[in-house]
């Protein structure tokens, strides 16, 4: 039986193994060099602070504490992870509100006005006016100091609508023109037809979005004074900060609350991924395909 | 008729009470600082408690806005540039940021303000003067000039038997340090920030950066002859093993870790940062005392510790609506012992602390925003006597302070030259200053690290200072 087995079994020749090895290696290589610096702030945010202080790069536990997750826990910081999750929440929503529907209509060859309107956006991803205009530009909307203007102004990234006007090109039209034809109006056959057929693709703009209204920083600290208003990441970044004034005068912070804070803000996207993650690949590969 | 007349009364009572109301209230100012400030906490509801304190000591109705201080100068900027210059905002690095305000015209002239206020002008004028432009001055500094000096671990010292006074010269140094070689001890700790080794390059009497020499001539540092012994004698620290290989990507507050913990014998740092070395080299379990090196004596004796002059002080805007009120904002920030005590350091009774036996215990909502009590004010401020406070530091705190404010004593006496070069005396050098000193610092880390020798290094710091046209800088400034 076992003969057989291995009769029918297709021959590798060595160079085909050896590649077979040196991408195993190569890939564990890549994979530890990714999962080091995680596992690091996991552990560093786990050790009492003796075990911090110094420099060091722990890799290996020395001590187990969950003490700075309760001083995170019970601390300034939680204010800022909520913050953050209500711009990167309402902003995802909001986004993919505009996106959607945009992307349908782009895809739509009797668009009166179509290449217009696709050279006007495509113009934002070459062209960026900078802080200084924008910030003008929130203070003229009277959204200074307002979480939404870490919201309104970005709403359509260009890069995802290009993505999902193509995934939506890439739909047959005989579909969408089936659906008219049952009285569907727009609206109807997108929210009926192409939507459940753009799951793939809506689910990775989603995280895209989500992931660049989460680590938000430099407009946050330009478009927000009230530091209640502050995202986690803000005050992440004043937490290391702090302990490394040049004048020194700042409270020293260990490194465990740093990691622990750090912990507390890749929480989110790393409980979001596994959701969308079957998606992810799948749905990034056809956005990429033009008709 | 009685009607009528009961009326007007009542209208004329209801008037008189709301102008009275709008007489009496509060100034409303917005007010910029760092999170290094207001209470030394970035919990929002701690430094809501400082911004109250404030509004209760100075009347006023105070808008704050509390930047990270790693993105506040981008942050103030960006709101100058876009037209929300702050009523009262601090600014750091004064001596390169002021000259570009007041050139913008976004600082008041404070001159006669501070001449009117008792407390003001109660203070040594000379600090004020340290950062005045064309004899105005537009920033109100709240602390004496920063000096660094090196701090060395005194148990390493006895253990490895390293016989260093605090103004060694710069051979003992190196001689006395390399006894660590081998130890597994760093010797000396250094941060990646290039411009700390104006210390070393004291002892030579040489200068990175454009300077008024003794001639009264400005002159290029780098092209000066004693330049090239400063450099040596840094490479020498590097290949002896005295400075820490890593120093390139060494932050501050892991240099002071190392030392902290005893895995560095020592580093530099602020002398008014003495009593942090006491307290967090308990804290690692590895406690001990550390012995400052003012200078190190260079073969011509000279010296002398690194001087970061006045960095950090207190502007008004020009558009500001009720200046009265911002200075008497500044005044309380400067010289009020409670309100100095609570914005810089401690925060809030009740909110950042209880007092317990006369002593400040951290609150727990506190301490879980990494805040602790520090008492950098006692030593740091312009202000002698702060007894009046509720809660004074404990007999071991008291005794580190008082060995901190002689060795700041001693740091001041012993300080180096800082030069400022004034705006707007040649346009040249206003455009190019940056780069200069971003080349500077380039030539003097490759010339370190060993990636070009100190002649290549000074050789490309030429051909640069020729490209843009330094010569004609110079010609500008001695005009």
């Amino acid at each position: 039986m076992m003969t057989a087995k291995r009769a029918n079994a297709i021959r590798e020749s060595n160079a085909r193994k050896a590649f077979r090895i040196c991408n195993v290696i190569f890939l564990t290589l890549v994979c530890v060099i990714v999962v080091i610096p995680i596992w690091n702030v996991l552990i560093t945010s786990l050790a009492a602070d003796k075990d911090v202080m110094g420099g060091v790069y722990l890799l290996i536990p020395r001590s187990l504490t969950f003490k700075s997750y309760a001083r995170v826990l019970n601390s300034g910081y939680m204010r800022g992870f909520w913050n953050s999750l209500f711009i990167a929440g309402v902003g995802t929503v909001l986004a993919m509100v505009i996106t959607t529907p945009m992307g349908f209509a782009l895809a739509q060859k009797q668009l009166v006005a179509r290449n217009f309107f696709m050279k006007a956006i495509s113009l934002t991803l070459v062209f960026d006016a900078g802080i200084i205009p924008l910030y003008v530009l929130i203070r003229m909307l009277g959204l200074i100091d307002n979480r939404w203007a870490l919201i309104l102004p970005f709403m359509l990234s260009t890069f995802n609508l290009i993505i999902v006007k193509n995934f939506m090109m890439s739909i047959p039209t005989s579909f969408v023109e089936s659906a008219w034809l049952d009285g569907c109006n727009d609206l109807m056959a997108l929210i009926r037809i192409v939507i459940p057929m753009a799951v793939p693709i809506l689910s990775a703009v989603t995280l895209f979005y989500f992931v660049s209204f989460w680590n938000r920083y430099t407009e946050a600290v330009m478009f927000i004074n009230n530091s209640s208003k502050y995202t986690l990441q803000v005050m992440l970044r004043a937490l290391i900060y702090q302990s490394d004034g040049s004048l020194g005068e700042g409270n020293i912070v260990y490194d465990n609350t740093k990691m622990a804070v750090m912990v507390l803000g890749m929480l989110p996207v790393m409980l979001i991924y596994p959701f969308v993650q079957r998606y992810f690949v799948t749905g990034l590969m056809l956005g990429g395909v033009k008709e | 008729m009685k009607r009528i007349l009961s009326l007007i009364l009542t209208l004329s009572m209801l008037l008189s009470c709301v102008l009275l109301a709008e007489a009496e209230a509060p100034a409303k100012l917005s007010i910029c600082s760092p999170d290094n400030t207001f209470g030394l906490s970035t919990d929002p509801e701690l430094q809501q408690a400082v911004v109250n304190m404030l509004n209760e000591a100075c009347n006023v109705d105070l808008e704050a806005v509390i930047p990270p201080i790693g993105s506040y100068n981008d942050k103030l900027e960006t709101m100058m540039a876009g037209g929300d210059v702050p009523d009262v905002f601090s600014i750091s690095q004064a001596m390169t940021r002021l000259p570009n305000y007041v050139t913008r015209e976004q600082c008041l002239d404070l001159t006669e303000l501070i001449a009117k206020s008792e407390k003001l002008s109660a203070l040594d004028q000379s600090y004020f003067q340290a950062l005045a432009i064309d004899g105005k001055i537009y920033a109100i500094p709240y602390y004496y000039p920063r000096v660094k000096c090196l701090f060395l671990r005194k148990d390493v010292m006895e253990k490895y038997d390293i016989q260093l006074s605090e103004t060694p010269t710069t051979a003992e140094f190196i001689t006395e340090m390399s006894k660590l070689k081998g130890t597994g001890v760093i010797p000396f700790s250094f941060p990646k920030w290039i411009d700390n080794f104006q210390y070393f390059l004291n002892s030579f009497g040489a200068y990175a950066g454009i300077y008024q020499n003794a001639d009264g001539v400005y002159v290029d540092g780098m092209q000066e002859p004693q330049m090239v012994d400063g450099l040596n004698y840094l490479r020498e620290l590097y290949t002896s093993g005295v400075m820490d290989q890593e120093f390139i990507t060494t932050e501050n507050a892991t240099m002071r870790e190392y030392v902290y913990t005893g895995k560095a014998a020592s580093d530099i740092d602020y002398v008014a940062n003495y009593s942090n070395y006491i307290s967090q080299s308990a804290a690692a379990e590895a406690a001990t005392d550390v012995q400052p090196i003012y200078m190190l004596v260079g073969p011509d004796g000279k010296g002398g510790g690194l001087n970061e002059s006045i960095q950090t002080a207190w502007c008004i805007s020009s558009d500001c609506k009720d200046v009265d009120a911002a200075m008497r904002v500044i005044e309380a920030l400067v010289t009020d012992p409670a309100v100095h005590a609570g914005f810089y350091n401690t925060g809030v009774e009740g909110a950042h602390y209880t007092i317990e036996n006369g002593v400040a215990v951290a609150t727990e909502k506190a301490t879980n925003s990494g805040y602790s009590i520090k008492y950098n004010y006692i030593t740091d401020s312009f202000i002698p006597d702060f007894s009046s406070l509720p809660y004074q530091p404990d007999e071991k705190m008291k005794a580190a302070l008082e060995l901190q404010r002689s060795i700041i004593d001693k740091g001041m006496e012993l300080r180096g030259p800082k030069q400022m070069i004034p705006a707007g005396k040649s346009d040249l050098y206003d455009e190019n200053s940056a780069s200069i000193t971003n080349y500077w610092k380039e030539v003097i880390s490759q010339i370190v690290l060993g990636s070009v020798t100190v002649e290549e290094g000074l050789a490309n710091y030429k051909n640069f200072w020729n490209s843009v046209d330094g010569d004609t800088i110079l010609a500008e400034l001695n005009r």
